[in-house]
């Protein structure tokens, strides 16, 4: 995740309350790429991840000065871009149960791949992706939150609108679950014991 | 990160989205602060429009009055 000193953050806060596009670059360009990365991962299509991607910066823009002088940047982009992805998965509730009416008709597995997986660099790394795909929602975006994105514990819990006590729970029970799921993988779990002895 | 499932996690590759996208959502954001500095920097133009109505209003207000006068109702 990106390191900024807590000057630098307050200034740049200063700047989005005024408008100030050289504020709006710095944050943008610190910021796109852990943001993406995380809604991708959340809702594994490209093409969502972009327009969920647009709506959290349009976002910010739209909200930046009404924003507290003292604004915790990345607390606050992931904040919003979970929303954006918890909206965009309620709208979808209706559809997709009717998708998934009719994908049931159909007589092979048309389970969706992550993006992730082609730009793997290892075997282990592919598996990795592919565990995280297959996890519950709530689970994966604990991991995102503190293991892929580096946020602080206390803050992710505060993104995903939990306590910190139930945030450490959920995020201990995500780590087994993938912990898990990689070690009944027979290939995967050879790697691993050199990796984690 | 000490632990070593977590520093597997953090080793993932990143993505990042189209530069056509990037560019475009860029001068989006951009576009839009300009009009809110724009709205912020202009008071002149607020009170402006202030005047606007308000001579608008009085103009409406005794078409109005002459009009009903005409009709005989004031």
């Amino acid at each position: 995740m990106t390191d900024m000193h807590r000057e630098t953050e307050l200034a740049l806060v200063a700047g989005l309350r005024a408008g100030d596009a050289d504020a709006f670059d710095t944050v943008y360009d610190a910021f796109q790429t852990p943001l993406f990365t995380f809604l991708l991962r959340l809702c594994r299509r490209r093409d969502v991840a972009e327009d969920l991607l647009e709506d959290t910066w349009v976002r910010l823009v739209k909200h930046a000065h009404r924003l507290r002088p003292d604004t915790r940047l990345a607390p606050w982009l992931f904040t919003v871009a979970r929303r954006v992805h918890v909206s965009y998965v309620r709208a979808r509730v209706v559809e997709d149960s009717t998708v998934a009416g009719l994908i049931a008709l159909w007589p092979y597995s048309v389970a969706r791949a992550s993006p992730f997986e082609a730009a793997a660099a290892s075997e282990l790394q592919r598996r990795i992706e592919r565990a995280l795909t297959a996890m519950p929602l709530a689970s994966r975006e604990a991991l995102l939150l503190v293991a892929v994105a580096g946020l602080e514990q206390s803050d992710a819990a505060a993104i995903c609108g939990v306590s910190a006590e139930a945030f450490r729970q959920r995020l201990s029970r995500a780590r087994a679950s993938l912990a898990r799921a990689l070690a009944d993988d027979a290939s995967t779990a050879s790697v691993l014991k050199e990796v984690m002895p | 990160m000490t632990d070593p499932l977590f520093r597997m996690l953090a080793n993932l590759p990143e993505a990042a989205p189209e530069p056509v996208l990037a560019a475009r959502i860029r001068s989006r954001c951009h576009a839009a602060l300009a009009t809110r500095r724009v709205r912020r920097r202009s008071p002149g133009l607020r009170a402006t429009d202030m005047l606007l109505a308000s001579l608008s209003a009085a103009y409406l207000i005794e078409t109005a009055r002459q009009a009903l006068h005409v009709f005989g109702i004031v």
